[in-house]
């Protein structure tokens, strides 16, 4: 057991080590590239320093990154477990002796896909129920959803699941009227209602699944440690159904857990918290993660958007500590499933982190949390940064292409050109003989040590040759590249695990192909990421979306070629013609960038390709454990998502408003709907006016005539809903829209067996 | 062999075979899928909605069948629930709802509208009425008072000047092309 002490001064070890060699490995990087721009350019000054200036913050993100990545070898591959971490050390015997505590999962939804999000819930209640500790979890589907129809299905679909499950009184369904602060406020009204009710909760996202045994074990953690204020669990990529969304979880799979590890061994509780995954201790997060409100307007100010990592900062500030847990199993989430989702979520998350701009001059943050914050901010601005560094290294290789070297002579330093005061100066100077004496004698000794000083430099950047210009390239080789190479090593050694990467020839396959995508991908995500800082910067702002998890359809040719035609024209084709024109060697330097974005297009269709996961396969291409030996709690998701996903659609001129229909026209879902609705006085007469004059509409032209927004408003009526349903039955069918005499042919014509978004 | 008769003193064919399929429906969407148990039931209520329709022979009755068919099912909602202080209608309501969670339309539907539903059923009804979340324990959850350093002030102060010269973000990124504009003029002007 350690104690407080020894843990405080091994972490301040750890973090001395880490911070050490990114220190270390930054300076000799920058020191690298100073010399050979002062080769290049025999000095250093306007544009070298610029380039200089622009590369420091670069090298040090790739710095750290390579040191996180290599302590998490350290710590996996070589020690085997970290004494530090809370996640690592109990025995069965010991976890069985904890006692667990109640506990409720959160659900948070906005408008998602509602048989995924309740069959996914059913796979997590079924995996806790195995475990035999229901007893301590409850589950609370908190919607936020505003539209009309998935507000209905999701009603359906509780009830369906409580039945089903028999879980009336353990699965409870809250939609709130207004939805303020989006996630974060979704989550901080479960805790103002409830919250004093549980001692934990576990935050969610729309799609996220945990094992039950994991979502047991995380409690006895929590419980075992008093002073852990929120513990994160590195979830794995699950149901990737494109290419790109394949490519994503093999890297995760591959390389998030030493990541993980590596983050984990010099954070140490410390961490921050992603928003979903993850357990909380609900009395000191409603006491101290509230969220404050920001100087200023959106997009820069107003409502916190990211507030993940803000909580985790307010959690520490409270005093309580912040703890990764890689080496818990059974955490999992979707991941976008297209380049252009991808970019979407980018565009939501970058605006979000430099909003914490704002928070990193504030004095109330402890120890990383500032360094957290600021985190998330460059993980932004590196792409701007980059982009920068590529422009002034084309401006600087103009230069030297055209032997125009910004400083051929260098500018004297103060010392130096004291060092050149001539002996007739000194002699025509109006000052007494001795001093004239003393004058001469000091400028014999500056002269010595310019002299001395400017060998010793030239010596210095004349020794070390041309090599800055390979050594530099070879560091940056070794960052990128070693540590893929240790962990690409490592598995190929374990049979065991290799064989969960579908083998060895397909794992080196796909490691081929997956650097490929990343060295394409990576030039497109500079130019976009640059772009929405730029767009955030000049005030515009994001909206609250839903965001896409499987590809629905098909590839969408379209849109790729609309979000990608303007940056493949200007940023592909024309930068790379004119670097080519300018310079033709720097260009060559380029092309692996110019490449990406020229093919940004095909890069986009072809990576939007489905590609089946196929459970169970033992080879092919971008396999993952998690897909060669499927966790119960998946395959369970799975079997009864592709059940639900076999039924038959809704008719097609009803699928549009089907949730509308279900309430209007079925008696069980208009009662639900109706009893769920919070009692409220009757409304006064203007708002009847409006009810009845949409309610008129619905009859006579069908949903398809009513505007979101007032069927919406319709749904919060209790009186106008029950009055429709009777309506639409009982006038005869010359005084209804076609519609709605369509619907009533259809519906439930089909008898038990159920339509698609009617969750059965 | 006699077939049940309907013969309205009221009303036309069409009009009586609209209400027909109507309350079928209706029945059909109350998950009474029997073809005979629906019949049984639906000849009740026209029967019922032709001795209304003598009376009000300017309703449809189509509307009075289902007026008739939506009574008779709140009231036998109203007596299973075995809530009597309760208004028929929202009887109707909530005993709907139970009559589902307690699964009823699956494991009974030849039982809907009969008094001898099974007590299980019954006993279900009244046993789960909806939940839509457990009682509620209220807490106060309400930002602390942050000190955001001198930096926001400074910012609030630019965001205000921003707000009166709305125009300034345009000029910057007009500034921002120009500037790319420059440096590909530069990079060429070889």
């Amino acid at each position: 057991m350690i104690t407080a002490q020894e843990f405080r001064e091994r972490l301040v070890r750890r973090r001395g080590t880490y911070f050490s060699l990114v220190a270390i490995t930054s300076i000799l990087g920058v020191l690298v590239l100073a010399a050979r721009l002062w080769r290049e350019g025999k000095g250093l000054a306007g544009l070298e320093l610029a380039l200089l200036l622009v590369f420091i913050p670069l090298f040090w993100q790739l710095c750290m990154g390579f040191w996180i990545a290599a302590l998490g070898i350290w710590v996996r591959h070589i020690k085997g477990s970290d004494a530090l971490a809370i996640d690592d050390k109990m025995t069965p015997e010991e976890e069985e002796a904890i006692p667990l505590a109640p506990t409720a999962v959160l659900i948070p939804v906005y408008n998602e896909d509602v048989l995924r999000v309740f069959e996914g819930v059913r796979s997590v209640y079924r995996s806790v129920e195995k475990t035999g500790k229901l007893d301590h979890f409850e589950f609370f589907i908190l919607s936020d959803s505003d539209n009309p129809n998935r507000w209905i299905e999701e009603e359906t679909a509780w009830m369906e699941l409580c039945k089903q499950l028999n879980a009336f009184g353990k699965i409870f369904y809250r939609k709130r009227r207004k939805a303020i602060n989006r996630k974060s406020g979704n989550v901080a009204d479960f805790c103002r209602r409830w919250g004093a009710k549980y001692r934990y909760m576990v935050v969610f996202d729309a799609d996220s699944v945990m094992s039950g045994d994991t979502l047991v074990k995380m409690v006895r953690l929590m419980e075992k440690h008093p002073t852990t204020g929120i513990l994160q669990t590195a979830p794995r990529a699950i149901f990737s159904e494109t290419v790109f969304g394949r490519v994503f979880q093999f890297a995760n799979a591959l390389y998030s857990p030493v990541f993980m590890s590596g983050l984990n061994y010099w954070q140490a509780g410390e961490s921050s918290f992603w928003g979903h995954n993850a357990i909380i201790r609900v009395k000191p997060f409603i006491e101290h993660c509230d969220l404050p409100e920001l100087p200023g307007k959106e997009p820069f100010g107003g409502r916190i958007l990211s507030h993940d990592l803000v909580e985790a900062a307010l959690m520490r500030r409270a005093g309580y500590a912040v703890w990764l847990a890689p080496s818990l199993q059974g955490s999992f989430e979707e991941g976008p499933p297209t380049l252009i989702d991808s970019l979407k979520r980018d565009r939501r998350w970058c605006q979000g982190n430099l909003q914490h701009f704002w928070l990193l001059f504030s004095p109330a943050w402890k120890g990383l949390s500032r360094m957290n914050l600021a985190g998330g901010v460059l993980n932004y601005l590196t792409s701007p940064i980059w982009l920068t560094f590529l422009l002034l290294s084309a401006f600087l290789a103009r230069d030297n292409a055209l032997g125009r070297h910004a400083h051929p002579e260098a500018e004297p330093a103060p010392i130096v050109q004291l060092a050149k005061v001539t002996d007739k100066a000194i002699a025509d100077a109006p000052l007494a003989p001795e001093k004239k004496q003393t004058l001469a004698e000091v400028r014999k000794d500056f002269a010595a040590i310019a002299r001395d000083t400017k060998v010793t430099l030239k010596r210095w950047f004349d020794e070390v040759g041309d090599a800055p210009r390979f050594l530099l390239f070879v560091v940056t080789m070794v960052m990128l590249f070693g540590i893929k190479t240790v962990i690409v090593g490592a598995v190929l050694l374990d049979k065991k695990r290799v064989a969960g990467f579908g083998g060895r020839s397909s794992f080196l396959v796909s490691i081929a192909l997956e650097t490929v995508f990343f060295a394409l991908l990576a030039p497109i995500l500079m130019v976009f990421h640059t772009r929405f800082v730029v767009m955030t910067v000049l005030g515009q702002g994001v909206k609250w979306v839903t965001q896409r998890r499987n590809i629905g359809d098909g590839v969408d040719w379209r849109e790729p070629i609309l979000t990608f035609g303007g940056v493949t024209l200007i940023f592909g084709f024309g930068w790379g013609a004119i670097t080519l024109l300018v310079t033709p060697t720097f260009f060559w330097w380029l092309f692996p960038v110019i490449l990406g974005i020229v093919l940004s297009i095909p890069f986009s269709i072809i990576t939007s390709f489905k590609m089946d996961e196929e459970p169970g396969a033992t080879a092919g291409l971008f396999r993952v454990p998690d897909l060669v030996s499927e966790p119960p709690v998946l395959a369970n998701l799975r079997d009864h998502l592709s059940k639900a996903q076999a039924r038959i659609e809704p008719h097609e001129m009803l699928r549009a408003d089907y949730g509308l229909m279900l309430v209007i026209l079925d008696p069980y879902v208009n009662a639900l709907h109706c009893s769920l609705l919070r009692q409220r006085k009757s409304p006064p007469p203007e708002s009847r006016k409006y009810y009845a004059a949409i309610s008129e509409r619905m009859l006579a032209e069908g949903p398809g005539a009513i505007k979101r927004e007032d069927k919406l408003a319709l749904l919060y009526d209790t009186e106008s809903l029950n009055r429709l349903h009777l309506q639409v039955w009982s006038l005869p069918a010359e005084k209804v829209a076609p519609w709605w005499r369509l619907a009533i042919s259809q519906y439930n014509v089909f008898g038990r067996e159920p339509v698609r978004q009617l969750y059965r | 062999m006699t077939a049940p008769t309907f013969n309205p003193a009221t009303g036309t064919t069409e009009e009586w075979n609209e209400a027909f399929a109507r309350v079928e429906d209706y029945f059909r969407a109350h998950r009474v899928h029997s073809r005979m148990h629906q019949a049984q039931l639906v000849y009740g209520i026209l029967a019922r909605a032709a001795e209304r329709h003598a009376a009000e022979p300017g309703t449809p009755p189509v509307t009075l069948a289902i007026a008739e068919a939506n009574v008779s099912i709140n009231r036998w909602l109203h007596q299973q629930i075995g809530e009597n202080a309760m208004d028929i209608e929202k009887a109707g309501r909530l005993g709907r709802v139970a009559f589902l969670l307690a699964d009823g339309p699956t494991k009974h539907p030849e039982m809907f509208l009969d008094n001898d539903l099974p007590e299980d059923v019954r006993s279900g009804m009244r046993l789960r009425l909806e939940q839509s979340g457990p009682n509620m324990e209220v807490s106060s959850m309400v930002g602390r008072d942050m000190d955001l350093g001198l930096f926001p002030e400074v910012a609030e102060f630019a965001w205000d000047f921003l707000n009166k010269w709305r125009f300034l973000p345009t000029i910057i990124l007009l500034g921002l092309f120009a500037l790319i504009a420059f440096a590909i003029l530069a990079l060429i002007k070889l």
